[in-house]
């Protein structure tokens, strides 16, 4: 007879303990002023998160605070790199621990604004910062109608080749999104350099395939991660007929032996390959290997056109206590010109301000990158969707990928990737727009 | 492990008894029972709690209760059947195999060799050095291109024959078994040595007098000796295969195909990549349900084979 | 016994012998050839650990250097990440120590009300994988301010049910007579546990010392979710950097793998005759 009431003992506890623990996970509620224009006296310390970039981005990052803690009194930021953001972010939020500038995955910020954690930064922007910054910023970092998200840089993808190889298989060479290869003369050109000597031609995320790198591979088929009118279902999107036969192509280059499993991570660099699939952080490493020899090629068109990806670490501002004037000195400071420049040269990212972008000697128009500039300055370029359900949207296309090319029916895989996507948003109530 | 074994042991020749014993015992009790309480039973007691609700982290949803909606979904989800198939296969494959390998070993580092110290610590290393560590070498060693073992595939068989080891979800789920074995089989070897240890030597010299032959000193003495032993190290290692996760955390993550995807890595997801807390509660629940269940059965699988 | 009968056993245990040796060199190189690349690799340069991987070379330090280690060491801060490590680990062992063999042996000695409850409540939760309470548990730390601390690291891993129980078979197949000698001469609880039973129950607190520093030592998940500062982080979240952000250089990821695991293999080698010797006499088997 005791037992039964140690439990029943046991289970009042619990779910006394039970509430608290939500209260833990709930929202914060900071007030939601924004900027006045108007600093606070004395000197305001403030934190901010970076992301683990590549060394020099770290360095470059740390010498800008390390300059704007020297040129003012009234703000003082202490700059932290997190290894693991995503992990860090939950565990921060649910003990209340988000620093007052968090950097963020763009595409992650929906979400997080969702969650409670972000301040709009609408009243912080002047105008003219913001009809100098990319298309692909502002709408990339605007949920609900508020800009919550501004970076320094913007990303792209690119198909990178040796010129000397498709000349010697006697392929074509496009010259922008417009006069992309099909997606048939692609796998033509794969077996043409087959021909030619080159067993795998080319490098494809085959051992780590991830969202971001691959869903231009859907958009162009003419799918989608989701119905971008309502946000309230992914099928008939990332399953209709169209990314099927997209993506069934995409596929055969697995299936037929065509791609490199690059596990060593420099099939191109040693040029086992002839095209290498990759971002803009490669661009440097790969001009060094291959010298004037490396192309910087549009994708494949996979049926609607050729297309690019952007989204990028932006800045955000968490519910702190802190003014927000405070804490938009330093977003204002890094977004300075002379700065966003310097941080773009440390990470090789495209600059997120037009005027800037215009003097890269990388991705100005007579730049080698100016494939991912020009896409990027004329809005040509695909976001991932800014809703709060993107991080499940992320976890089933990357899953769905993965199991493409591992060689699962596509058709089933992506009607897989579909019922995921309906059953977060559903389990979510389909995210309804925070008040 | 079991309730029916724990009952069978307690008979032990208490020191102490009565009043005094009793506030003693408390006494020596506390500190644990105070901290097993906070981390342990009353997160898990939450655990079944939140398996009932709509739970997610950083939700501004209000928190409901879904009933036994969280159950009902991951039952009809074939993600998750297929991680629980997994660890099911893993178990019945590594639970018998390594029990008897280790025991080969055991008796094999039992000799009274100079130097066998040596080996005793040699197959016990890669326990020391732990999942993790372990895992990240035999991604190397199993690398489809590059890999050792693809080297000795292909002098062996003259080129013929080389394998995608964990990118094949033909073989992946084989080469994690084969990881886990060779990383852990050290631990239960141990264990077995020390009961070979307890079995009086002059009942082998006796045996051996009577002319009988290894194999039968091994059948009538070794295993008879080693019986509570062997139940406790079959036990353990089934707690563990169920536990199974560094290994696919780090090598594979379930993949390619789910093919090496586990209960833990699932709730993991789960819980922390999707936030879905709810969700990866009901799969910690089952989870537990599961472990206990296989045990249980079992147990009555050994003890009928006793009787 | 005749003289042919004793000479043809001798062939007999030589062959045996013989026979014994080649199983366990055979046995020997699949357990040492891992340790060995692991150990080689971490001196070469990252592209030739994956080039040379297939063939007798990977056994071959060509090019050996200590840049990886200079490498791993000054991208992750290993040395902060080490000594925090050391840090928690060594709290939870301890106190763990202390701690669990304080109520393993109450529940061998001692008779009190709700004894066999307790006994069943322990072994239920030893089967609880610390995997599926983390999330509740990383709630209940949050709640108490504790993330980012050592404590949080710390307090949820000291009490183990499984170590617990190890304690309690050990001291419950221990004879109980110097225990009830010493009670007789007026001893305390308290003092015939420290001064009688600890002493006797050297290799349970060995095994447990084993089992509980590696698995602290090795724990990822838990300082993953608890810490983003590296003042507190632990040294397989470091690891965990180098193996998964590029560039990737596969000699770094062994050189830091390497110098994480050179503590553990330290421990063990200093404890491992008693550990041995601790299974021989404790509750597991």
């Amino acid at each position: 007879m005791k037992i039964p009431t140690m439990a029943l003992a046991a289970v009042a506890m619990l779910s006394l303990a039970g509430l608290t623990g939500c209260a833990a996970g709930g929202t914060t509620t900071a007030s939601s002023t924004g900027c006045d224009g108007k600093l606070p006296s004395g000197t305001t310390d403030i934190s901010v998160w970076y992301h683990n970039g590549e060394a020099p981005d770290v360095a470059a990052m740390t010498q800008l605070a390390a300059s704007f803690n020297a040129s003012q009194k009234k703000v003082h930021v202490t700059l932290k790199v997190i290894p693991d953001m995503t992990a860090s972010v939950k565990g921060a939020a649910a003990s209340k621990q988000l620093p007052d500038v968090l950097d963020t995955d763009s595409a992650n910020a929906a979400n997080e604004a969702w969650s409670g954690y972000l301040r709009p930064l609408d009243s912080c922007i002047p105008a003219s910062l913001k009809a100098d910054l990319l298309p692909s910023i502002v709408s990339g970092g605007t949920y609900a109608g508020h800009q919550y998200a501004v970076g320094l840089v913007d990303s792209g993808m690119a198909m990178y080749a040796y010129k000397s190889d498709l000349v010697k298989a006697g392929v074509r060479i496009p010259t922008g999104l417009s006069d992309a290869w099909t997606a048939s003369e692609f796998t033509d050109a794969l077996a043409k350099l087959r021909a030619a000597g080159h067993k795998q031609p080319l490098d494809l995320w085959k051992t780590s395939p991830c969202a971001y790198c691959t869903e231009t591979y859907l958009w162009s088929s003419g799918g989608d991660l989701v119905d971008r009118k309502t946000y309230k279902t992914a099928s008939g999107f990332i399953n209709s007929p169209d990314a099927v036969t997209g993506l069934t192509t995409f596929q055969s280059w697995f299936k037929d032996g065509y791609v490199d499993d690059n596990s060593d991570g420099a099939a191109f660099l040693n040029h086992r390959v002839s095209l290498s699939w990759n971002g803009f952080w490669q661009y440097k490493p790969f001009a060094a290997a291959a010298g004037s020899d490396l192309l910087v090629l549009p994708m494949p068109n996979m049926g609607k056109g050729a297309t690019n990806t952007q989204g990028s670490w932006q800045w955000t501002m968490t519910k702190s206590s802190k003014d927000p004037d405070a804490l938009w000195a330093w977003i204002a400071y890094t977004l300075e010109p002379q700065n966003v420049a310097a941080i773009a040269t440390s990470n090789s990212g495209v600059p997120s301000r037009k005027s800037v972008l215009a003097t890269s000697a990388l991705y100005g128009s007579n730049g080698p990158l100016a494939l991912i500039g020009d896409g990027l300055a004329a809005g040509k370029t695909v976001a991932r969707p800014m809703t709060p359900g993107y991080p499940a949207m992320d976890a089933a296309y990357a899953t769905a990928i993965t199991d493409i090319i591992a060689g699962k029916d596509v058709k089933t895989a992506l009607d897989t990737a579909a019922d995921a996507i309906n059953s977060d948003l559903k389990q979510n109530e389909y995210y309804p727009t925070p008040k | 492990m079991t309730t029916h074994d724990l009952t069978r042991a307690v008979r032990p020749r208490p020191i102490r008894t009565g009043g005094g014993a009793a506030l003693a015992a408390w006494l020596f009790n506390a500190p644990a029972l105070v901290l097993l309480l906070i981390f342990l039973a009353v997160p898990f007691g939450l655990a079944i709690f939140f398996s009932f609700t709509n739970f997610r982290l950083g939700s501004p949803l209000p928190l409901r209760f879904v009933g036994v909606e969280n159950y009902t979904s991951l039952f009809s989800d074939a993600e998750f059947l297929q991680a629980f198939a997994n660890n099911v296969i893993f178990a019945v494959v590594v639970v018998p195999v390594q029990c008897a390998l280790a025991l080969g070993l055991a008796i094999l580092v039992n000799q009274k060799i100079r130097g066998i110290a040596f080996f005793r610590a040699l197959f016990f290393m890669p326990v020391v050095l732990g999942g993790a560590v372990v895992s990240t070498i035999w991604f190397i060693l199993m690398d489809p291109s590059y890999g050792l073992l693809n080297g000795l595939l292909r002098a062996a068989t003259f080129g013929q024959l080389h394998l995608r080891w964990l990118q094949d979800p033909n073989t992946a789920l084989a080469s994690i078994i084969v990881i886990c074995i060779w990383g852990s089989v050290g631990f239960q070897m141990v264990i077995l040595l020390a009961g070979l240890q307890d079995i009086p030597s002059d009942l082998y010299e006796a045996a051996q007098l009577d002319g009988a032959g290894t194999w039968a000193q091994f059948r009538s003495i070794t295993l008879p000796g080693l019986r509570n032993t062997i139940v406790f190290v079959v036990t353990m290692t089934t707690i563990f295969a169920f536990r199974l996760f560094d290994q696919v955390f780090v090598l594979t993550h379930g993949g390619p195909l789910g093919s090496t995807n586990t209960m833990l890595l699932e709730l993991v997801k789960v819980g922390y990549d999707q936030q879905l807390i709810g969700r990866a509660c009901a799969i910690a629940v089952v989870f537990f349900l599961a472990v206990v269940a296989f045990t249980l059965l079992q147990r009555r699988v050994i003890k009928e084979d006793e009787s | 016994m005749t003289v042919i009968a004793r000479s043809s056993r001798r062939a007999r245990a030589r062959r045996a012998r013989v026979g014994t040796w080649v199983l366990l060199i055979l046995i020997g190189i699949v357990f040492a050839a891992p340790l060995l690349f692991l150990i080689v690799g971490a001196f070469k340069p990252g592209t030739l650990v994956l080039t040379e991987a297939s063939s007798w070379r990977a056994f071959w330090p060509s090019h050996a250097s200590l840049n990886n280690f200079a490498t791993a060491i000054t991208r992750s801060q290993l040395f902060t990440l080490l000594l925090n490590t050391i840090i928690v680990t060594g709290t939870i062992v301890l106190s763990g120590l202390v701690i669990n063999s304080l109520i393993g042996y109450a529940l061998a000695r001692f008779r009190f009300r709700g004894r066999r409850f307790l006994l069943l409540l322990i072994v239920a939760l030893a089967v609880v994988p610390f995997q599926a309470i983390a999330i509740p548990t990383l709630l209940e730390m949050s709640q108490w301010g504790l993330r980012n601390t050592y404590p949080g690291l710390i307090l949820p891993m000291i009490a183990n049910a499984f170590y617990i129980y190890l304690f309690y078979s050990f001291f419950l197949a221990m004879p109980v007579e110097l225990e009830e000698a010493a009670r007789v001469d007026g001893a305390g609880p308290l003092r015939v546990f420290r001064s009688i039973a600890v002493p006797l129950a050297g290799p349970a607190f060995a095994t447990v010392a084993i089992l509980s520093f590696m698995s602290s030592w090795g724990e990822l998940l838990w300082p993953s979710l608890m810490t983003d500062d590296i003042t507190v982080r632990t040294i397989q979240l470091g690891i965990s950097v180098i193996r998964s952000s590029p560039p990737i250089n596969q000699g770094v990821v062994l050189a830091s793998v390497l110098l994480a695991a050179l503590p553990v293999m330290v421990v063990f080698i200093v404890l491992q005759r008693r550990f041995i010797e601790s299974a021989a006499r404790s509750g597991i088997k």
